[in-house]
C-alpha cells in the first residue's frame, strides 16, 4: 500500500508543477536540438553528396600528360593496373564560345556517346536538369556557372571562336543547346580558373566524343577500386584512393596524377562541410551551459517548495534515495521527452534550413537526412547528466538537513548589504528604489549569474550573427574598392596591336590602362605544400601600384614594386608560411612538371582569390622569356551599367578584345552567392531569441513564484502596477544590462574562433563588426527582454493580495 | 455620518455554479480615534470584512464608506490609491521586504505617500531607535511586528487595519505589540482596525463588533476598555 501512495504522490507532483516541467522539458528541448542540430548538419551534407558522387560514378583520380595528348592504348594501359576500376577517356578545352551574342569563357568537355548509365567506364555522369541530352554532334547541354546565371536558354547556339586546342580537332564548332545538366565536376557554380579571357569560367557545354574524331584524349578519368564501396569522405576512401594515385605515378611517370583534392568543386563543399562541423562545437556549448543552469533553478526551486513533503517523508522513515528518486525521475522524464523531440526536430530543422542556405553556392543533389544514432546518444546523455546531476544536488543539500528541520520552513534569506554601499555618495544619492533593486539583484547570486550568462550569450550570438555579415560583405568592398582601383579587365588575343592601343587612347570614358599578364597557376612553397594563385606580370613595373594598392594590411605600410619585385598576397604567405625573403616554386596547368623558382620580396593586402605579381626582370629570370600580356586593366569614369555596355561594345569592335570583366559584374555575382551565409545568420538570431526569452522568462518566473508574498504585500501597500512591475523589472532591466556587456566580450572572443574557421579557401576574411551591429544585437536583447517583461507583466498582476496574509509555506 | 459605515454588505465567491456568501448583509459603523475589534471564529467572514474594508476586493452589494467617501464605488485604480493613502495595514505574519533593513522597510512605505511621518522618529515611538538598521532576519519576531506597525503609522494613513496582528507571537510580545496599537488610538487619535478571533484582546477595544456565519450577531460599546497590560490570555 506503501508503495501506491508513494506513485499517487509522484503522479500529483507531476500534474501540479505541470509548467515547471514544460520549463525543463523546453530547456532540454532547445539545448538538445541546437547541440544535435548543428553536429548532423556536416554528416548529413557529406552523406547526402557521397551518395550523389556514388551514383554519378565520379572520378577520383584525374590524368593529365604534360608531353602530349592521350591515344587509346594508353587508356587501356591504365585501365590494366589492378588498382583501377574504370577508365574514361575524354576531350575538354578552355574555349571562348559566343552564345546569345556575347562571348563567355566556356570549357569544353566531351561525354561518351553511348552514355549508358549502366557503363561503369561513364565516369562523371551527367543528370538532366531541363531539356534533353544531345542526339546528334551538333547538340550541346550546359552548366551555367553563378557568373551568368540565366542568360543561356535552350535552343541558343553556342559557337566555339577560339579554344585552345587547335580547332582543326573540331568536327563540329557551332552547337544547339539542348538541355542543362549537372554533375559532381561541377558541383560549386563557381565553375574554376581558366587560363583565358577573364580567367573565370562562365559555363561548361558537354558536347558528345564524336565531337573530337581523332583518338586523342586530353585527359583521363579514373575509378579506383575499391573506393566506391565506401564514404567518399572517410578515411577508408582517403587511403585506397591514395595508394592508387601512387601506383599510378609510379608506373606512369610522366602523368600528372591529379586526386579530388585538385577540384575546386569539391574542395569548396568539403571546406564548408567542414567548416560547420566547426561552427557546431562552438554554439551550441552556450546552450548547454544555459539549459544546464536554468534546469539547476528550477529543480532547486522544485526542491525548496517541497521541503515540507521531503519532511514529511523523511519523517515517516523514508530513504533519501526514495525520496530523490521522485524529482530525479521528473527530472529525467521532463529532460529526456525535451531532448529526443529537440534532436527529432534539430536533426530535420538544421540541415534543411543551412543545406537551402549553401543551395545558392552549390548546384546539390537531393538532401537525405539521415539518423544519427551516435549524436543523439551523446546529445541526450550530456543533457541528462548536466539536468541529474543538478537535481542530485539540490536533492543532497536539502535531505542532509535533520528531518525535524525540514517540517519547518526554510529561514528565509538574510537580507545583506552590496559592495556598492560602501561607496557612500553615491548610494546616498541613488534613489530609494534603485537602492532596493541594488541589493535583490546581487542578494542571488545564482539567479544573477543565471541570467547574465544567459543574456551574454544571446547577445554573443547576435554579435557573431551580424558581424559574420558584415565581415563577409567588407570582403567584397575591401577587394574591388581598396585594393583593385581599375574598374574592368578585357582580354586581348595574343599580342598587342597598335589598334587596339590607339582604342584605348581614343575611349574617352578610359582614363588610365595598363597591360599585364594573368595566368593561373600553382604555387608551391620549400617544403612543397602547393596553392592555388593567378600571376600578374605587369607590362610597365611602376604603373601596377596605380591599379593595384600593394601595401601591408595592418600597418598600411606601402610595399615598393620594381622590376626585380615579386609579391605574394596575404592568405597565399600564409597558407604556404611565406615571408620576405621565402623562395617559391611554381608550375602551370598546362605543364605542371616544370617548375620555375621565385623569391618573395612582399606581402600584399589582399581579401579574394590570391595573386603573385611579378616585375618584368624578376619575370624574365625565372621564365627565361618576355611575359606576353592577355589582358588590360582599365580605369574609367563613371561606370554606370549604361557606360559599362558602351564600352564593352566598343572594344569588341575594335577586334582586339574578345571579353571584357567589369569589377561591378564581379561584385554583384559574389554578392549572390554570399546571399547563403544570411541564412546562417537568421539561425544564429533566432536561437538567440529563443535562448533569450526561455532563460529570461524562467528566470523571472521563479522569481516572481519566490516572492508573491512579498509582491502581494506591495500590492497591499499601494503600489500601483507600474510600481510593483518596476520593482522586479528593475532587477531584470540590471542584470540584462550586465549581461549584454558580458555578452560583447563573450561574442567578441568567439567571434575571432568562428571567422577563422568558416573562412571559405580563396577568402580572406577580414573581422568586422559595425557599429550598427552592436546597435542591433543590443536592441534585440533589449526587445528580448522587454518582451518577457510583458509576458510575466500578466503573471503580477494575477497574483491575488490575500497572498500576503497566508501563513509563510 | 460615523467615520466608518457599513451599510448592508455582502459578498459573494462563485466557484463554478456553487455560491458562497461570506459577509452577508452586514451593517455596522466605527467613530473616528476608536480601537475596534472585528471578532469571530475562522471561516465566520472577518477576512472578507477585513478585504472589503481594506479595499482589497469589492462588496458583491450594499455600501461601505470611510471619512464621507464611498469605498464601494471605487474603482480598481482608485482602490489602490486609497490603499496607499488611506490604510495602513499590519499583517499576522509582519510581511516585512527580507532584503531591506528595518528603517528602509519603513521608508518604502512611507515614499509613496502624500503626507509621510518621518521613518526614523516612528521607528524610535515603537522602541527600535537602535535597530532600525537590522535586516528583519536579525529581529525577534515581537520586534518584527513592531516595525511593520511604525511601517503603517508611518503612512499617516486614516485607518490602521491590523490582521491578527498578535497571533504569531508569544503572549508577553503580544500585548506589548497590543499597548503599541492602543496608544496609537488613545494619544494620536488614529483609528485602529484589529481583526481577531482571541476574545481576550476585544477587552482593550472600545467597540467589538462580532461575525458569525457572515452576519453581524453584535456590537457591543465598551465604555471602559481594558488598558492592554492588564489583558490576560
Amino acid at each position: 500500500m506503501r508503495g501506491r501512495a508513494y506513485i499517487k504522490d509522484i503522479r500529483r507532483t507531476f500534474i501540479k508543477s505541470f509548467s515547471r516541467f514544460i520549463s525543463v522539458f523546453f530547456m532540454a528541448m532547445l539545448g538538445a536540438g541546437v547541440y544535435a542540430g548543428l553536429g548532423a548538419v556536416s554528416p548529413n551534407m557529406k552523406n547526402s553528396v557521397s551518395a550523389y558522387y556514388g551514383q554519378q560514378n565520379f572520378m577520383d583520380l584525374r590524368i593529365l600528360s604534360p608531353a602530349g595528348p592521350f591515344t587509346r592504348a594508353d587508356a587501356d594501359a591504365v585501365a590494366a593496373l589492378d588498382c583501377v576500376e574504370s577508365v574514361m577517356a575524354s576531350v575538354s578545352t578552355e574555349a571562348i564560345c559566343a552564345a546569345a551574342d556575347k562571348d563567355y569563357v566556356a570549357r569544353v568537355q566531351t561525354f561518351p556517346d553511348e552514355a549508358d548509365a549502366g557503363d561503369k567506364n561513364y565516369l562523371n555522369r551527367l543528370e538532366l536538369v531541363e531539356g534533353r541530352m544531345p542526339q546528334g554532334s551538333n547538340e550541346c547541354v550546359v552548366i551555367t556557372g553563378s557568373l551568368i546565371p540565366n542568360k543561356i536558354h535552350p535552343g541558343d547556339s553556342v559557337l566555339v571562336k577560339e579554344p585552345r586546342l587547335n580547332k582543326a580537332l573540331f568536327a563540329e564548332t557551332a552547337f544547339t543547346v539542348v538541355g542543362f545538366v549537372k554533375t559532381p565536376q561541377y558541383m560549386s557554380y563557381m565553375l574554376g580558373a581558366a587560363g583565358i579571357g577573364s580567367g573565370q569560367v562562365d559555363c561548361v557545354v558537354f558536347v558528345r566524343a564524336s565531337v573530337f574524331p581523332a583518338p586523342l584524349y586530353t585527359e583521363l578519368f579514373v575509378r579506383v577500386k575499391g573506393a566506391g564501396s565506401a564514404n567518399q569522405f572517410s578515411k577508408a576512401y582517403k587511403n585506397t584512393v591514395a595508394a592508387a594515385l601512387e601506383e599510378i605515378r609510379t608506373a606512369f611517370p610522366a602523368y600528372v596524377v591529379l586526386d579530388r583534392d585538385a577540384l575546386e568543386s569539391h574542395v569548396e563543399f568539403t571546406d564548408a562541410a567542414n567548416n560547420m562541423k566547426s561552427v557546431a562545437t562552438v554554439f551550441p556549448l552556450i546552450f548547454f551551459l544555459v539549459a544546464a543552469l536554468v534546469s539547476l533553478t528550477t529543480m532547486t526551486r522544485m526542491i525548496d517548495e517541497e521541503r515540507l513533503s521531503i519532511g514529511a517523508y523523511r519523517s515517516l522513515g523514508y530513504g533519501s534515495v526514495k525520496i530523490a528518486l521522485k524529482y530525479i525521475l521528473y527530472a529525467f522524464l521532463a529532460t529526456i521527452a525535451g531532448a529526443l523531440i529537440g534532436i527529432g526536430i534539430g536533426f530535420e530543422l538544421f540541415t534543411r534550413v543551412i543545406w537551402g542556405a549553401y543551395g545558392i553556392v552549390f548546384n546539390f543533389p537531393a538532401l537525405s537526412v539521415g539518423f544519427y544514432p551516435g549524436i543523439l546518444t551523446l546529445t541526450a546523455a550530456l543533457m541528462l547528466f548536466f539536468t541529474l546531476s543538478a537535481t542530485v544536488y539540490a536533492c543532497a543539500r536539502t535531505l542532509r538537513e535533520r528531518p525535524a528541520l525540514l517540517l519547518q520552513p526554510k529561514s528565509p534569506q538574510v537580507g545583506r548589504r552590496v559592495f556598492l554601499e560602501r561607496i557612500k555618495p553615491f548610494w546616498r544619492r541613488l534613489p530609494f528604489s534603485y537602492k532596493i533593486t541594488a541589493r535583490n539583484t546581487f542578494l542571488n547570486k545564482k539567479r544573477f549569474f543565471m541570467t547574465v550568462i544567459g543574456v551574454a550569450g544571446c547577445m554573443a550570438l547576435l554579435l557573431i550573427g551580424f558581424g559574420l555579415k558584415d565581415s563577409i560583405n567588407a570582403v567584397l568592398m575591401n577587394q574591388f574598392e581598396q585594393v583593385f582601383r581599375y574598374d574592368a579587365t578585357a582580354a586581348v588575343g595574343g599580342t598587342v596591336t597598335g589598334g587596339l592601343q590607339a582604342t584605348l587612347d581614343d575611349a574617352s570614358r578610359i582614363t588610365d590602362y595598363a597591360f599585364v599578364l594573368k595566368k593561373a597557376l600553382n604555387v608551391e612553397n620549400e617544403k612543397g605544400e602547393p596553392y592555388d594563385a593567378f600571376l600578374v606580370a605587369p607590362k610597365t613595373d611602376g604603373a601596377l601600384r596605380d591599379f593595384i594598392v600593394l601595401q601591408e594590411r595592418k600597418s598600411k605600410k606601402p610595399i615598393a614594386f620594381g622590376s626585380n619585385s615579386v609579391v605574394v598576397t596575404e592568405k597565399l604567405a600564409r597558407e604556404l608560411s611565406l615571408r620576405v625573403g621565402s623562395e617559391i616554386r611554381v608550375n602551370f596547368l598546362e605543364d605542371a612538371a616544370a617548375a620555375y623558382p621565385l623569391t618573395v620580396t612582399g606581402v600584399t593586402e589582399n581579401y579574394v582569390l590570391e595573386y603573385v605579381y611579378v616585375g618584368s626582370s624578376a619575370y624574365v629570370a625565372a621564365f627565361g622569356a618576355a611575359p606576353e600580356y592577355n589582358q588590360v586593366l582599365l580605369k574609367m569614369n563613371g561606370a554606370s551599367e549604361e557606360q559599362r555596355r558602351a564600352l564593352s561594345e566598343k572594344l569588341f569592335a575594335s577586334g582586339a578584345v574578345p571579353s571584357v570583366a567589369f569589377n561591378a559584374d564581379t561584385v554583384k555575382r559574389f554578392s549572390n552567392s554570399f546571399k547563403s551565409l544570411d541564412s546562417i545568420v537568421y539561425v544564429l538570431i533566432v536561437s538567440a531569441a529563443l535562448l533569450a526569452v526561455v532563460v529570461l522568462y524562467n528566470l523571472t518566473n521563479i522569481n516572481i513564484v519566490e516572492r508573491k508574498r512579498e509582491i502581494a504585500t506591495l500590492k497591499v501597500l499601494g503600489f500601483y502596477a507600474r510600481e510593483t512591475n518596476m520593482y522586479v523589472f528593475r532587477e531584470t532591466l540590471i542584470l540584462t544590462l550586465l549581461g549584454i556587456i558580458a555578452g560583447i566580450f563573450l561574442g567578441l572572443g568567439l567571434f575571432g574562433f568562428v571567422v577563422t574557421t568558416i573562412e571559405l579557401k580563396v577568402v580572406l576574411i577580414a573581422h568586422i563588426i559595425k557599429p550598427l551591429s552592436y546597435v542591433f544585437s543590443f536592441g534585440l536583447t533589449a526587445v528580448f527582454s522587454v518582451l518577457v517583461a510583458l509576458l510575466i507583466s500578466g503573471k503580477i498582476k494575477g497574483i491575488d493580495m490575500v497572498e500576503s496574509l497566508k501563513s509563510v509555506e | 455620518m460615523a467615520f466608518v459605515e457599513f451599510k448592508d454588505v455582502s459578498k459573494i465567491y462563485k466557484t463554478g455554479s456553487v455560491e458562497c456568501r461570506a459577509v452577508n448583509g452586514a451593517s455596522f459603523e466605527i467613530e473616528k480615534g476608536e480601537l475596534a475589534v472585528i471578532m469571530g471564529q475562522s471561516g465566520a467572514g472577518k477576512t472578507t470584512l477585513l478585504n472589503l474594508l481594506g479595499g482589497m476586493d469589492k462588496a458583491s452589494g450594499g455600501r461601505i464608506f470611510l471619512d464621507g467617501a464611498e469605498i464601494s464605488g471605487y474603482s480598481r485604480r482608485d482602490l489602490t490609491r486609497y490603499r496607499r493613502l488611506d490604510i495602513g495595514f499590519v499583517f499576522q505574519f509582519y510581511n516585512l521586504i527580507q532584503n531591506l533593513t528595518a528603517l528602509e522597510n519603513v521608508e518604502l512605505a512611507a515614499q509613496i505617500c502624500k503626507t509621510p511621518l518621518d521613518a526614523k522618529t516612528v521607528l524610535q515611538e515603537v522602541g527600535l531607535a537602535d535597530r532600525m538598521h537590522n535586516f528583519p532576519a536579525q529581529l525577534s519576531g515581537g520586534e518584527q511586528q513592531r516595525v511593520a506597525i511604525a511601517r503603517a503609522v508611518a503612512k499617516n494613513p486614516k485607518l490602521l487595519l491590523c490582521d491578527e496582528p498578535t497571533g504569531a507571537l508569544d503572549y508577553k510580545t503580544g500585548k506589548t505589540v497590543l499597548a503599541l496599537l492602543q496608544a496609537e488610538s488613545k494619544q494620536n487619535g488614529r483609528t485602529v482596525v484589529i481583526i481577531t478571533h482571541n476574545q481576550e484582546i476585544s477587552k482593550v477595544a472600545g467597540r467589538v463588533i462580532k461575525i458569525d456565519s457572515g452576519r453581524i450577531v453584535g456590537v457591543t460599546i465598551n465604555a471602559r476598555p481594558l488598558d492592554a497590560g492588564e489583558v490576560e490570555w
